[in-house]
């Protein structure tokens, strides 16, 4: 939740105490985002998912066990499990396309922290090389390992609520920014069935080659987790169910990963040329049951979903300066395919038995999609850059449904994207922005079996969203950049959004629908202050009106207002200090109900002694009781109370207090 | 002296109430507001009407048992203009997606009722319970009558769904027909329309379910279309009996379950 403090701490670090790769880019618009490897290692977190909380705008939530993906909203956007936030690790994109749990799901808990040297966040779809899923924006995560740091890493950690912790990180010597890492994580969770168990490996090596710099990334990531219910509200207040419990603790998931990529950067003095392939696996199965026993009060609405994929893919960008030109012009050609192999299936099922008595999805298809644009960046004055071009993406879609004899589908879709962005470096320490781009998100595989329209009376499982299209998202943002002083920044933007029409999908209903237009708007403004060499603070506000254009109805869920805090201490004796807070007030949701506020305080410190390092993080340091994930739908889980279809609030409980003390040996 | 004990006291007050600020358990979410709203069976009778084959008919008696009422809101689904305008015109039902979504469906009246639009007066069904917002349509789910209804032991009804009795006339032929439908438990009717935007500051409603013989919009269906009442009087007697298995059975049993011939009308108390 917090931003722009990235490249005054850069500064900081590199002028007086410790060696941090600063990146001199041109910053490209008035949000974009780079939270340096120091900063966002002293940030308290647990995982690579709570680092994003850094992010100003951007809210992480988590309504599973720690295994299960996320939950973002990004500015006014209810970007579900990634729907809109397009995520890449060293250019290789993560999200899953069309996973049976949500388009675009992501789950980033392969990562492993102490791997992340940068992440670079663009709010908007306002630059070529985002694509599909950036319709609220993007995030890069670039793994690495700097080249000073030469010792291996053994790290302990374990906590109360129990949660114990080993990462192994081990710097490949004599290769730039390459390193083996390995973590096993067991958790037994802070409520009822919110377990879980990871393991993640991860090896990177960069080795030059010619004149190019070649890199290999390599992942192995298992986990499996406990899935606990939604909490109606009303039965934490009526002292029926305790805050962190669940209604059933026969629900669990695992989430694998294998990846593989290999990218080649080439630098041929009048621009560069980086090419890249991938090629990944991914098997997800997940059980849930959100509603008890409303849609089937014999057997319970328990239901399983299952997803394995295959996916590889293939990309590479030009950039190249026209000498002629004085190297005023800088060509742009981007191009990437990706294609996903799909096996998924979803069923209603016994918990006791484990077996399925009712399927509702057993399909198997592909997805192919083709990127290319073109463009260019010009240097047009010492006040001006200008960059901006034309992006086309192609989605060729085939799914075979089983439940329908086999019966096969196929759609093509496309969609054209213009982006351009106006960079104002007018002085020294002003700079402007104005950015305008258009981003996509491709429709969900299984939507082009669905009709268009239900038939009359048929029951409205039968609905499964209107015509499949491709989600367009257009996007303006300006803002200004202004460093007062060494000690002081301020940035501010507006931005706005508008979408046509939109499909989304209901995770918890399983239902995509076709919703009418919604748009968007809102301002953001962070402030850093280095007030001395050592201590960074930066306090950071983002307000959204997001509405239905029709109805004016706020867009449920999503945030209207996020506020955070956040300070950090690096002395050079090896002392580190982190700490964070936000705020957020009531969220709208869905029928005019109103959700809890939120306010969460977290602690890191640590001190390193010649080879030892001993850390500490305390979360949630006021022991506030936090809703995390908030929604309002019907469900019906006592089965001696009447059934009701009237929603009610239900709540999915956030972190209490908790300790994790760490030691890590360095050799 | 004085000033600055009074400095360190209000320091401490606002100290101290920051801290149970924040440690506090936050405000409480609020739910939807709730409008409690009476729900009647019209019982002003029906309209005689022409069907398709050209009969003109007359309903004298007309059972219906269904259970569990939902009211749903519009919600945000994508409507195009055209759409729009012809619903002003023509208020039509249509299926629309929510019964899963588990967000659409926010008004229920729960329980099993018995719809008699030829009852003479309005029934009461009891009291709605639905949240604020656009109200667009109505569900219910059909049953087979049973000795808890609080009707005759005698009434035909019983162990059926439907009990339509009535008049049907075309040139010279009169014919009484009576007939008794059974449909699938737990089939739903989906849509029916029901137009109101509820606020809890504007509640003084009556919901009054109506059944409609013929379809309002323009496609002007009536519940008895495809039925040939000449070709049933078998013994040419005058008198009609359908009954479940039959073929005329299966067209009114089709033909019931359209939510074409329902419709929720709020009026004010």
């Amino acid at each position: 939740m917090f931003s722009g403090i990235f490249t005054a701490y850069g500064q900081v670090k590199e002028e007086n105490y410790v060696s941090v790769v600063r990146d001199e880019k041109q910053k490209k618009s008035a949000s974009e985002t780079k939270i340096k490897r120091e900063v966002l290692q002293s940030f308290p977190h647990k995982n690579t998912e709570e680092i994003l909380r850094l992010v100003p705008g951007l809210l992480v939530v988590q309504h599973g066990a720690e295994g299960k993906g996320h939950q973002f909203f990004l500015r006014g956007f209810d970007a579900v499990h990634g729907a809109d936030i397009e995520a890449t690790m060293n250019g290789v994109p993560l999200n899953d396309v069309s996973n049976v749990h949500g388009q675009g799901y992501l789950d980033l808990y392969f990562i492993i922290p102490e791997t992340i040297n940068s992440i670079t966040v663009l709010k908007g779809p306002f630059f070529l090389s985002q694509s599909d899923f950036a319709t609220a924006g993007s995030i890069d995560f670039e793994i690495g390992i700097p080249p000073s740091r030469t010792e291996s890493q053994i790290i302990f950690e374990s906590g109360y609520p129990l949660r114990n912790r080993v990462a192994f990180i081990k710097p490949l010597t004599g290769l730039k920014n390459s390193f083996f890492a390995s973590e096993y994580v067991t958790s037994e969770g802070f409520g009822q069935n919110r377990w879980s168990n990871r393991v993640s490996s991860i090896a990177k090596i960069n080795k030059r080659l010619f004149s190019g710099e070649i890199e290999i990334i390599g992942v192995i990531y298992s986990a499996r987790f406990g899935s606990p219910t939604a909490l109606r509200y009303e039965d934490y207040i009526s002292g029926k169910m305790g805050f962190y419990d669940s209604y059933t603790n026969l629900t669990d998931g695992h989430s694998d990963r294998a990846l593989v990529s290999l990218s080649d950067k080439l630098d041929y003095g009048n621009g560069i040329l980086k090419v890249n392939l991938f090629s990944g696996y991914r098997g997800f199965e997940v059980e849930d049951d959100y509603t008890g026993y409303l849609y089937y009060p014999e057997h319970g609405d328990f239901r399983r979903q299952n997803h394995d994929a295959l996916d590889c893919g293939f990309g590479f960008s030009l950039n190249h300066k026209f000498e002629r030109l004085g190297k005023k012009l800088e060509l742009i050609i981007l191009g990437k395919w990706r294609g996903d192999w799909i096996n998924q299936t979803e069923s209603r099922f016994d918990p006791v038995s484990g077996k399925a008595w009712m399927w509702s999805r057993n399909a198997a298809g592909g997805i192919h999609n083709l990127g290319l644009a073109i463009g260019g960046r010009w240097f047009a004055r010492r006040w001006m850059i200008v960059e901006g071009g034309l992006r086309g993406d192609f989605f060729f879609m085939f799914l075979e449904n089983r439940l329908d004899e086999n019966r096969h589908y196929q759609k093509f879709l496309w969609t054209p994207s213009p982006k351009i962005a106006f960079i104002f470096p007018i002085l020294p320490s002003i700079t402007l922005f104005l950015s305008y781009g258009r981003g996509l998100r491709s429709p969900e595989l299984r939507s082009i079996m669905v009709r268009d329209l239900s038939n009359e009376d048929v029951e409205l499982q039968q609905y499964r969203g209107g015509e499949p299209t491709i989600t367009n998202s257009d996007s303006i943002e300006t803002g200004i950049e202004y460093s007062f002083s060494r000690y002081f920044r301020v940035n501010v933007s507006f931005f706005g959004t508008f979408i046509s029409n939109e499909t989304v999908y209901d995770h918890v209903s399983n239902t995509n629908l076709l919703l009418n237009s919604t748009r968007r708007l809102g301002g953001e403004m962070n402030l850093i202050a280095t007030p001395f060499r050592w201590l960074v603070i930066q306090g950071s506000i983002c307000g959204v009106d997001a509405r239905f254009v029709e109805s004016q109805n706020r867009i449920p869920g999503a945030p209207w207002l996020i506020t955070a805090l956040m300070g950090t201490i690096l002395y050079p004796e090896g002392f580190e200090l982190g700490i964070s807070g936000f705020y957020i007030p009531p969220r709208p949701l869905a029928h005019g109900a109103e959700g809890m506020s939120e306010l969460m305080l977290n602690l890191s410190a640590s001190y390193k002694w010649k080879f030892l390092k001993f850390g500490v993080q305390i979360q949630n340091l006021l022991n506030r009781k936090i809703c995390e994930g908030q929604y309002h739908y019907a469900s019906w889980f006592d089965l001696s109370e009447p059934r009701s279809s009237i929603p009610v609030i239900h709540c999915c409980a956030g972190e209490p207090l908790s300790f994790r003390g760490g030691i890590t040996f360095f050799i | 002296m004085k000033k600055i004990t009074n400095k360190k006291s209000v320091l401490t007050a606002v100290f101290i109430s920051l801290i149970l600020t924040l440690t506090g358990c936050g405000d409480e979410a609020k739910e939807a507001n709730k409008v409690i709203l009476p729900v009647v069976s019209d019982g002003s009778g029906m309209s005689a009407f022409k069907t398709a084959q050209g009969y003109d008919v007359e309903i004298q008696l007309l059972k219906i048992a269904v259970q569990d009422f939902e009211f749903t809101i519009k919600g945000e689904t994508h409507t195009g203009m055209l759409e729009k305008l012809e619903r002003i015109i023509f208020p039509k039902a249509y299926a629309h997606p929510g019964h899963l979504a588990g967000g659409e469906v926010t008004g229920e009246l729960p329980g099993n009722f018995i719809l008699e639009p030829t009852h003479g007066e309005d029934v009461s069904l009891g009291d709605g319970t639905l949240l604020e917002g656009e109200y667009h349509g109505m569900n219910f789910t059909f049953r087979k009558a049973s000795a808890e209804d609080k009707s005759d032991a005698q009434d035909p009804i019983q162990g059926h769904t439907i009990h339509v009795k009535g008049i049907s006339m075309k040139g010279d032929v009169r014919l009484n027909f009576d007939a008794l439908i059974d449909i699938d438990e737990n089939t739903k009717m989906v849509g029916a329309p029901f137009t109101l935007n509820l606020t809890a500051k504007d509640s003084d409603w009556v919901l009054e379910v109506k059944v409609l013989p013929m379809d309002p919009s323009t496609e002007g269906d009536t519940l008895f279309d495809g039925i040939d009442f000449e070709s049933l009087d078998d013994d040419h007697d005058g008198n009609i009996q359908i009954l479940p298995g039959s073929d005329a059975h299966n067209i009114l049993k089709r033909r019931f379950q359209v939510h074409d011939h329902y419709w929720v009308e709020p009026r004010r108390k």
